[in-house]
This record gives C-alpha cells, structure tokens and sequence, in this order.
C-alpha cells in the first residue's frame, strides 16, 4: 500500500488528515530545511503546520497541543521536547527528530499511538 | 474522542483543541458527538465581539493580527484567532504556516491561534469555523478573529459569521478598483489600508480618498457607515484606531439593537445551510444513491441524457 493510501485509510478512520508540527531552529539553514520538509510531507497528504523560528521546547508543546497535531517533527532536542510534553500530560503526540525522519514510519507510529 | 465540558470552559488549551478538531472531522460518529458538544456549551457562547479579516495574500495579514491582536492582549483581553485558507493548492495536504508570522501573539498565553486546513472544501471549512468560534467562546475568549483570504466564496460566509467585517488593502491599489472583488465594498464595515509607513503613507492617503470616493457610492442601509482607515502593522500605527472604531461600532450596535438582530440573522442563514448540509448527507447515504449518481453521470458525459433530468432522477430516490 502507498503512502497515499495509507493516508486515505487514515482520513476514514480519524476523520482528518494526519497533522504534524514541523519545528525549525535559529540556523537559517535549518529554517529553509524545515520549510522544505513542510513541503514534501504536505505533498505526501499530511497537514502540517510550521512553528514560528527558533522555538523553545515550551513554545512548540504548546503549539503542538494548540493545533491537536499528531506529531511533531523537530531539528531541536527531541528528549526536551518528550519531557516538555509529558510534563503537560500529554502522551499521545509521536516526537521524531527531523534528521531521522522516514515517511513511512511516521505514519505507522501515529497509528500505533492511536490504538 | 472525549471532550470534557467543564474543562473547556475552564480554558484548558487541550480541551480546546481537542473540542475543534471533533467539530472539524468528517466522520458522522464525530459529528453527533459535536452536536451534543455544542449544545452543551450553547448557553455560555455569544459573548465575545466576532471580527473577520480578509485581504489579498501579501496585504500583511498576520503581520496585521500579530499587531493587532497585542494590542488587544494589553486591553486586558483574551483572542482567539481562527485561520481559514483555502488557498493551499498543494494537492494533499496543506501547509499550516500562520504561526511563523505572528510570533509574538503566538507565544502570548492570552492568545490561541488555530489554523484549520481546507482540503479543498471551500465550502465547509467556514461552517465549522463557525462552531469553533462558539466553542472559543465557552472557553473565554472576548474576541475572536476570523482570518480569511479573499479567494472564492470564503469571505462571504465568514462575514456571514462575524459582528464586525474588515478588510485589509494595499496602499498602492492606484486608481481603479483592481483587487476589490465585487461585493466586498457592501460586505466591509471597514477597509483599512495597512503598510501606511515609509514611502507608503503618500500612497495610503491617496487610496484612503479614493476608497473614501468609491464607498460613498455604495448603498449601505443601517446605522453604520464603512469607514476606511489607514495603518502600519509593521510599525504598530494607528492599531489602536482600528481597535477604537471597533468598539464605536459595537456599542452603536448594541444600542440600537442591530448588533443582536444581526446574529438572530446570521442563526436563521445557518440554520438554512445546514438544512441543505443534512439533506446531501442523507441522500448520500441512500443504498442506490452512488451507483445511481455513477450511471447518470456517465449517461449525461455520453450526451444521452440532460443533466436537468439527471439531476431530477436523483431526486427521485426520494
């Protein structure tokens, strides 16, 4: 099954397409980066929404809470992030780091944390 | 998915969150479910001001709210910021990028800021806005912002939603009426000309006269006048104004009644769209429905049939 498949599946199920929070970092490098991975998961089907520059692991828990997305992808720390996250009690938003971003399992592992 | 009333209503941002995606999703098990949501927080809704902002993309939009929005926060009050666009052409999913624009509101406890994805229904994405508005209200915020960019039918079923329509301008629209859609100068109850700073206060000043000149020609019936203003979100110019006509408006409003016939109006209209809602739905729901529709399609393709007579046989099924 492709990932589009995958994702219409998913739409029937949930209700809406996966959303995921892409948070970028102070480099600029790093900010054309996210927007480019931004493009490419929007291409794929996902909804994705992009956190403001340089964000702190505070600031992007509360906009991945804020927008109810299903993961964050981020370049900064992820176990900050993770804590950050659990310490508001939130438990079901899958946190990957962008650098060892693979489609694919993204979506897998929203689906696990929904079960 | 559980939405806990009392939460809500406390303000929890999760709760919130989680109470706009249900009224947002497509399944029919959440939609009975937002139903009974709504009803629920019904009677702690309708006390916020309701403001629309449209404008063309580039006209500084988010720079426009960033500003705006702060300046609000400093009155003491809280805002919630619905962002519906459907200009997102990608082909599967959209690119949520509001944030990245505004932030300092973004980071603003005071602030909430949600940006709904279109998929491509134009349509529907406003009536759902409009139940998240009630359900920022019952978590308490006094205003709400709808954010709108003028493409196809959006503008008009947001000002359909709102107390208060603003509509943002360049300051260099020269002098035609290039980049006003027909039916927004009837729709605005305002229309301010943002980037007024640097060289481009000459330019806003002369299309603050010009607006000025072409919405006088307008017919506007009621107690309320459209003014046209200029600023500069960028520098924070003349923010305050905006904030200031605003609140003329709406204590003019609430004087003279209009303000609470306008959303008695604005329930009947509602109403009148999800009537036309539930009965697509239901005829989609029919056993024969879609390989009725898929025949009748390919006969009307084939030119064996008029799609008037088509349309009718669908009706038929019922």
């Amino acid at each position: 099954m492709t990932i589009r498949q995958q994702i219409t599946d998913f739409m029937a199920q949930q209700g809406r397409r996966p959303r995921v929070l892409v948070a970028g970092d102070a480099a600029s490098l790093e900010v054309s980066e996210s927007k480019r991975l931004a493009s490419a998961l929007a291409d794929t089907g996902f909804d994705v929404d992009l956190a403001p520059n340089d964000p702190n692991p505070l600031e992007i828990a509360r906009q991945a809470i804020e927008n109810d997305v299903h993961a964050v992808v981020t370049y900064a720390d992820t176990a900050a992030l993770r804590s950050e996250l659990a310490s508001q009690g939130v438990e079901d938003i899958v946190v990957v780091a962008a650098t060892e971003l693979s489609v694919d399992h993204l979506l897998t592992m929203i689906d696990e944390v929904l079960l | 998915m559980t939405t806990d009333v009392q939460s809500l209503r406390n303000g929890n941002r999760r709760a919130l969150a989680k109470a706009i995606t249900l009224v947002e999703s497509r399944l029919d098990a959440h939609r009975s479910q937002a139903q009974s949501l709504l009803e629920a927080v019904l009677p702690h809704t309708g006390k916020s001001i309701r403001i629309g902002i449209s404008g063309t993309p580039g006209v500084g939009k988010s720079t426009f709210i960033e500003a705006f929005g702060g300046h609000l926060i400093e009155q003491g009050k809280k805002v919630a910021v619905l962002a519906v666009d459907p200009s997102s052409p990608v082909a599967g999913g959209s690119i949520l990028g509001d944030k990245t624009r505004m932030e300092i509101l973004s980071r603003n406890a005071n602030a909430y800021i949600r940006p709904s994805p279109s998929s491509g229904e134009l349509g529907g994405v406003a009536q759902k806005t409009r139940e998240s508005m009630l359900l920022c209200e019952a978590a308490g915020f006094d205003i709400i912002i709808v954010e709108t960019v003028g493409v196809g039918q959006s503008e008009f079923e947001v000002a359909g939603m709102v107390d208060f329509f603003l509509v943002l301008m360049q300051p260099n629209a020269g002098d035609d009426l290039q980049g006003i859609k027909k039916g927004i100068m009837e729709l605005a109850d305002a229309l301010v000309i943002n980037k007024a700073d640097g060289e481009g206060e000459i330019f806003a000043k002369q299309a603050k006269q010009y607006y000025k000149s072409a919405m006088d020609l307008v017919a506007h019936s009621g107690f309320w006048s459209p003014r046209v203003m200029t600023c500069s979100a960028r520098e924070n110019k003349r923010i305050d104004k905006v904030w200031e006509m605003i609140c003329e408006f709406s204590e003019e409003a609430k004087q003279c009644g209009e303000f609470s016939k306008n959303r008695a109006q604005q329930n009947k209209q509602w109403m009148q769209t999800l009537y036309m809602d539930l009965i697509e739905r239901k005829m989609q729901a029919h056993p024969k429905y879609k390989t009725l529709r898929m025949d009748l399609e390919s006969q009307v393709i084939a030119g064996d049939i008029t799609p008037l007579m088509a349309a009718q046989r669908i009706v038929e099924l019922f």
